[in-house]
């Protein structure tokens, strides 16, 4: 479903990740895992074609990216990111809407069925009850919600998700947690970048590790996220790991 | 259900700002030295009262007048809204980012070399908007993340610099152009004519046709950018498209009227009070919203000191800053 074949990142000269290769079947959950700055979001960016990686290839559903539109990779790829606050007084409703937009033809409306899947999308993130609230009033882990609700509407198999749980408390992440464990049940591509390593433990297939700029472990969850690789990732040993 | 309401909302708010306005213009017409009365005001538009005293005023005087205020508050709040919604903030105006006084020493530059042709103001306006925009967005993008309260920042310190070279114009000119460049500064409709305003009008029809068409994209992008780009919105054209479209109605209002404040910056406010804030509804209700308030404040500069006229950026500052100030006390809009 997703492939990256070599691809270097770099921000104004300097590599972020270098000879990154790693595939994502379809229907899989994978994390993505490495330390802040050791280019866990870049990648996601690359795969978004929010970033053009500068050597390297990206593949989606086993076509290079760059001949896709952006509506047609929008229909493909929906994404929650971490986002500036929000400016304006949008309601819950509105935003759920917006994630229409790549099936929607130029300036026309959204039809009664969009209106009925961002509904189901509402109703599948438990937000429904939110629909007319100006979004900006929300909790962090409601409005986290209205976002996985947004990329719902978009109906696009593929869901990157990066630091999903960052910001919420125990019980907001755990029932985000379940909520993602729901979409990947339902045969939803997801590749999520994240600290919570509790939730990949949980959820995902498989794992990539990043470390100095490179993929330093892929595969198996359990078998990549032992304390060797963690400490070889992080820089830190098992015992203040686990202090 | 919420759409259907929203409808409603959209339409009757849309009723009385064409209301207002409506009664605004007609008002317009009727006071000033010259009082004419209501009755041979209807005469004299339905084409009984040919070649009259009252025909004249009417159509070569306050009509021109008229339409200018209309216009320029129609083009300067739908550039605010566009300002505001691409910055994703409420205080960005073409006037806080220090477009219109951009434009204003375009214009005055045009002037000062005697460039006199119609085209030259516009075009000079134009560029001067378009520059002003450009430097405060790339300054602000210098912080390596796009900030757009430093875009506001340094787009008030440029309107300082901007009205300190103005004042500084305004000081060495004769007394015979202190009142041209005076019109640059504080803003009026008096100079209006038909052969400026007629392409005037089509320009910021047209302009206003485009940044339509973009309102879809602009709901996507007033929430942020990336996450525009995830729903398959082309952030950087669409951006381009609207900025220049922007600083082109501000422009086509300084080389009209001068440099109009508070209109930008204001009237997105009540509109999305009024209505809420999908900008396919708000950019049709904000034109009529600036337009309806320009009107007033051409009546107000016309008659409150009566016979002296007042600026109209006088005006529309004096009605602005409070309700800027009572609007921001409110719950976001």
């Amino acid at each position: 479903m997703i492939e990256l074949r070599d691809v270097e990142v770099k921000y104004g000269g300097s590599s972020v990740v270098e000879g990154v290769s790693f595939h994502v079947e379809p229907g899989a959950f994978v994390g993505l895992v490495g330390a802040n700055g050791s280019g866990k979001t870049s990648l996601l960016k690359v795969i978004a074609r929010m970033l053009v990686p500068a050597v390297g290839k990206v593949l989606i559903a086993d076509r290079e990216i760059e001949t896709y539109g952006r509506r047609e990779l929008a229909r493909l790829i929906a994404g929650v990111w971490p986002r500036t606050p929000l400016s304006f007084g949008f309601t819950v409703r509105q935003l759920v809407l917006l994630g229409r937009t790549p099936h929607l033809a130029p300036m026309r409306w959204e039809t009664k069925v969009d209106q009925e899947i961002a509904f189901e999308a509402m109703q599948e993130t438990q937000i429904a009850h939110l629909a007319e609230r100006p979004a900006s009033q929300l909790s962090a882990g409601e409005l986290q919600r209205v976002f996985i609700a947004t990329a719902l509407a978009q109906q696009s198999p593929i869901l990157l998700l990066d630091e999903p749980t960052s910001f919420l408390d125990l019980r907001q992440a755990a029932r985000l947690s379940s909520l993602i464990e729901r979409l990947h049940r339902r045969g939803v591509t997801i590749l999520c970048a994240t600290h919570d390593l509790a939730l990949l433990r949980r959820h995902a297939s498989s794992v990539v590790l990043l470390a100095d700029h490179r993929v330093a472990a892929a595969g198996d969850t359990a078998g990549v996220l032992v304390p060797e690789a963690l400490q070889r990732a992080f820089g830190i040993t098992p015992e203040e790991w686990y202090d | 259900m919420a759409r259907a309401t929203g409808w409603r909302r959209t339409v009757v708010t849309s009723l009385v700002a064409a209301g207002a306005l409506a009664v605004g213009a007609a008002v317009s017409l009727i006071v000033g030295p010259y009082a004419i009365e209501p009755r041979t005001l209807l005469d004299t538009l339905s084409g009984a009262r040919p070649d009259t005293m009252e025909s004249q005023v009417i159509f070569t005087i306050r009509m021109p007048r008229l339409v200018a205020a209309c216009i320029s508050g129609w083009a300067l709040a739908i550039a605010g809204l566009v300002f505001q919604a691409l910055l994703r903030n409420p205080l960005a105006s073409e006037y806080t980012l220090g477009v219109s006084s951009g434009a204003a020493l375009g214009a005055v530059a045009a002037t000062l070399l005697g460039l006199g042709a119609p085209l030259a103001t516009p075009a000079f306006a134009f560029a001067g908007a378009v520059a002003t925009i450009a430097l405060v967005l790339l300054l602000a993008r210098a912080r390596l993340a796009f900030e757009t309260n430093a875009a506001i920042m340094i787009g008030v310190i440029f309107t300082a610099l901007a009205n300190a070279a103005l004042s500084l114009i305004l000081s060495i000119v004769s007394p015979y152009q202190l009142q041209a460049f005076f019109f640059w500064f504080m803003g009026s409709f008096a100079e209006a004519e038909w052969r400026t305003l007629v392409p005037a009008a089509v320009a910021i029809a047209v302009l206003s046709g485009i940044i339509y068409a973009f309102s879809w994209n602009l709901n996507a992008i007033a929430v942020d950018e990336q996450f525009a780009a995830q729903i398959g919105v082309n952030v950087e054209v669409v951006k381009t498209v609207l900025l220049i479209a922007a600083s082109f109605l501000t422009a086509i209002v300084v080389s009209l009227a001068g440099t109009v404040g508070f209109v930008g910056l204001v009237v997105p406010h009540m509109a999305r009070l009024a209505i809420g804030v999908d900008h396919r509804a708000l950019i049709p209700v904000t034109a009529l919203f600036g337009a309806a308030l320009c009107v007033a404040a051409d009546v107000l500069a016309r008659t409150m000191l009566a016979p002296n006229e007042l600026p109209v950026g006088v005006v529309t500052a004096f009605i602005g800053v409070p309700v800027f100030v009572a609007l921001m006390r409110r719950p976001r809009a």
